[in-house]
């Protein structure tokens, strides 16, 4: 089920009726309610695919069990390995195989020998990456004895399957959700009206940004060589927007739905496109994969503390991996390596915690150096783009030359001036915006109710008027 | 949670409220650019306004030259200036809904007649449904047609029944929430586009003039796709032909939808009282048992059914065909003329 479907507006509010008057004194029955929707949620779209979650969640539940109670570092080990093996080999099976088959062949033949290896005819399930990744951080944390193990089946499965965040994240820790299901939760007005506003913040980013800026993209990337240069530019920006648009606004809407029931969701974006250098933008940019992939990957690797090669070594296999949990293809892989490139001469020169502070705080607009700065990590992150966006890398490289051979072409007007509207408008809201937790967010200064007002049915009827014009969100492919 | 729920709830109205402030600046037919260019196109003339109206789907946009049928009518002694109202994809629910809101307009004010297609009573597919173009005719009164049609069609499984009731309901909320709408007009400066009223501005134009003119590559590529299949398979109409042969010799003229002709009926009734002369045509196609036996039951002079491949032999020649469903320039002729002379004949039995 989408976020953006009129099948969400109705199943949400039927759940949070029955869960907050018919079951509010029950932890219990809160869960198997949640677990109830969660899976019907996820049914929707393919009820089959329900095994593999409950699946996953089955054997991770009992290898947690096993590996806390194993008092033998060996058997801890083969339990850990059991439950990585698993998830891994889910995912490597429904998401990966295919791609490196198709890989192996083209590197065979490139020998100059053929091989033929049969491909697997699987649909990609949903969310698999990022329930994968969560539940491994949960046997990895049992592992570490950084979290006791889940001994209730019910608040696990449904730790696992949470509909807010099950498709697309963000990938929570254990040990901030997990403990959160065991607990009484009880109804906040406040908790309420700042969930319904940032489901609101998401809905905008989607329906009006993301998907007014995908039709032009696609637009754009269908024959880039018909396109001028600017035209070419103007598509990757936009393609930003939209992809920024989009896997935001779903964290939005996830963390905004979880607060409606009593659960807070960790931070998943925070303005990355106001970020002064790329690793800035990492800190800011899908925050859960990049703390996941820090804690998990980077550290036990090493992290900066074992020289400068090992150092250069683990950026470069993050960048990579962070490449291709978003999907086969060399694409991913490469836009990971081009971020991997950029990153790199910050983390040389010991720069890369140059910009932990607010940006321009107490100031309405950016010094010139800042502007400077966040233009430049702006444009470079958008190339990158180019990479994620292109259906093979031929198509980016072609993209990328057109855009140079063409820059002498004038360029054609492709953009509706509404849509150029709405976009200043929304980077303008989103830099007075910049310290806050989301769009509506209006904690820090407090607007009066008509001007609150004013700006939720604006964004309504924005909402309303550009809904359904796109579809699934782009990150329920990964 | 008593305040949360009544802010809630404030908040909907507040936005219905708005909602339906904006709706009321975009006129009852927003979303079918076809039909709403000829209106504004109408609505601007300052003299020599139509009146006689055709409203249908392409069958009728496509097939109906207005320059002809005045030029038949002038022959036979009638003054007469018509005007094609036809746009693509129009089903018979969305005719309706067209229909019932003209009625309520300038646009009938100098009209005696109106033909209107006569077409199953379908309901577009749930694919399709969830955009502003298919679903804008679901107002009150259309969503209860569709829901009266969901419920009356022949059993197909309650479950099939359940969905698309569902699916039918969801449709009519994104309409009442305005989910989808006027976001395409405000995009587009020329949503109301001048070339959709056809060369000679009286609102047909023939498919393959489209296809040679159309500066769209989709629109052309789809066009001459439909344009060769017929070519590959000149069979298709001879087997139209026949089917429809087949079935006049069989029809059961009881089995037909009595929903759909109570709208047909109330339609008459209203257009009467105004002062139109509703007419209803079938135009040749595949027909079906229940829409001959539909037909049958319209009031004589109400009806026109050109779905006789024996009677109008012209009608069902693959030379007068673009593609499988619609007729060329020559086989609108024909057909032209055929609607002409057969509502001569209603008006000489009147």
């Amino acid at each position: 089920m989408l976020f953006n479907s009129v099948d969400f507006a109705l199943f949400l509010p039927i759940v949070f009726i029955l869960y907050w008057v018919l079951l509010k004194k029950s932890v219990y029955g809160q869960n198997l309610l949640i677990l109830t929707a969660s899976y019907f949620f996820y049914g929707v779209w393919d009820w089959r695919f329900l095994i593999l979650i409950a699946f996953s969640s089955l054997v991770d539940f009992f290898a947690g069990l096993l590996i806390a109670s194993s008092e033998n570092k060996g058997k801890k080990k083969v339990f850990l390995a059991l439950s990585l093996t698993v998830n891994l080999g889910l995912l490597f099976t429904f998401k990966y195989f295919n791609f490196f088959i198709d890989s192996f062949s083209k590197a065979i033949s490139f020998l100059g020998r053929e091989v033929e290896i049969d491909r697997l005819d699987l649909i990609l399930p949903v969310g698999i990456s990022f329930y994968t990744f969560q539940t491994l951080s949960y046997s990895i944390d049992v592992y570490r004895s950084r979290i006791k193990p889940e001994r209730n089946l019910l608040s696990f499965f449904t730790f696992v399957s949470f509909f807010p965040q099950l498709a697309a994240g963000p990938i929570e820790r254990a040990s901030n959700l997990l403990p959160q299901f065991s607990r009484r939760r009880h109804f906040s007005y406040l908790n309420g009206v700042s969930g319904m506003r940032q489901i609101l913040s998401g809905l905008f980013k989607k329906v009006v940004i993301a998907d007014s800026c995908a039709e032009y993209v696609n637009f754009i990337f269908e024959n880039p060589s018909d396109h001028s240069g600017l035209n070419l530019i103007l598509g990757a920006v936009l393609f930003g927007f939209q992809i920024y648009g989009d896997f935001s606004g779903y964290s939005d809407i996830a963390i905004g739905t979880a607060r409606l029931f009593g659960f807070e969701l960790m931070d998943n974006f925070a303005f990355p496109y106001f970020s002064r250098d790329i690793a800035e933008f990492w800190r800011r940019w899908h925050i859960s994969l990049s703390t996941w992939f820090r804690d998990y990957v980077y550290i036990p690797l090493g992290g900066s503390q074992q020289g400068k090669s090992k150092t250069i070594r683990n950026i470069f296999i993050i960048f990579l991996v962070s490449g291709l949990w978003h999907g086969a293809n060399w694409t991913f892989i490469v836009w990971g390596l081009i971020n991997a490139f950029y990153f790199l001469p910050l983390m040389i020169r010991g720069k890369n915690r140059r910009y932990l502070d607010k940006i321009s705080p107490g100031s309405h607009l950016p010094e010139w150096r800042e502007f400077w700065s966040i233009l430049t990590t702006f444009f470079l992150t958008s190339l990158a783009w180019v990479f994620f966006r292109a259906d093979n890398l031929s198509g980016a490289v072609q993209y990328l030359k057109s855009m140079v051979l063409n820059l002498d072409q004038s360029p054609q007007s492709i953009v509706p001036n509404l849509v150029v509207g709405l976009l200043i408008i929304f980077i303008i809201a989103e830099w007075f915006q910049r310290n806050s937790k989301h769009l509506f967010d209006f904690n820090d200064f407090r607007p009066s109710t008509i001007f609150r007002w004013s700006i939720y049915l604006i964004a309504t009827i924005l909402i309303a008027m550009f809904f359904g014009k796109s579809n699934a969100f782009i990150y329920f492919q990964f | 949670m008593r305040q949360f729920i009544l802010k809630i709830s404030l908040f909907i109205l507040l936005y219905l409220g708005l909602r339906s402030l904006i709706g009321s600046f975009f006129p009852y037919y927003h979303a079918n650019p076809w039909y709403g260019a000829k209106v504004v196109y109408l609505e601007n003339l300052q003299a020599d306004k139509p009146n006689t109206l055709f409203i249908g789907s392409s069958r009728i946009y496509r097939q109906i030259i207005p320059a002809v049928f005045d030029s038949l009518m002038t022959h036979d002694g009638r003054q007469c200036k018509s005007f094609n109202l036809g746009a693509p994809g129009v089903h018979s629910l969305e005719s309706y809904y067209l229909l019932r809101h003209a009625i309520r307009t300038d646009l009938l004010e100098r009209v005696g007649t109106v033909f209107m297609e006569l077409g199953e009573w379908s309901v577009p597919a749930d694919e399709q449904l969830h955009n502003e173009r298919i679903g804008y005719w679901m107002d009150h009164q259309g969503f209860i047609m569709a829901m009266k049609f969901i419920l009356s069609r022949a059993p197909k499984g309650r479950l099939k029944m359940i969905g698309d009731a569902y699916t039918y309901g969801v449709a009519y909320l994104e309409r009442f929430f305005g989910l989808g709408y006027y976001s395409e007009q405000l995009k587009q400066a020329d949503y109301f586009k001048v070339e959709y009223l056809g060369p000679g501005l009286d609102g047909y134009y023939s498919l393959e003039n489209n296809m040679i003119h159309t500066e769209d590559p989709e629109v052309y590529e789809g066009l001459n796709r439909r344009f060769q299949k017929l070519r590959n398979n000149p069979q298709l109409i001879k087997r139209i032909k026949e089917q429809t042969v087949d079935i006049r010799k069989n029809i059961d003229k009881d089995k037909y939808n009595s929903q759909h002709l109570d709208v047909i009926s109330d339609l008459i009734e209203q257009t009467s009282q105004i002062g139109i002369h509703l007419v209803f045509i079938l135009p040749p196609r595949s027909v079906n048992n229940d829409l001959l036996a539909l037909a049958s039951k319209i009031p004589e002079n109400h009806v026109i059914d050109l779905a006789r491949p024996s009677e109008y032999k012209e009608l069902y020649m693959y030379e007068s065909y673009f593609d499988e469903t619609h007729l060329n320039e020559n086989g609108a002729r024909f057909f032209t003329r055929f609607v002409e002379e057969a509502f001569v004949k209603l008006k000489m039995h009147e």
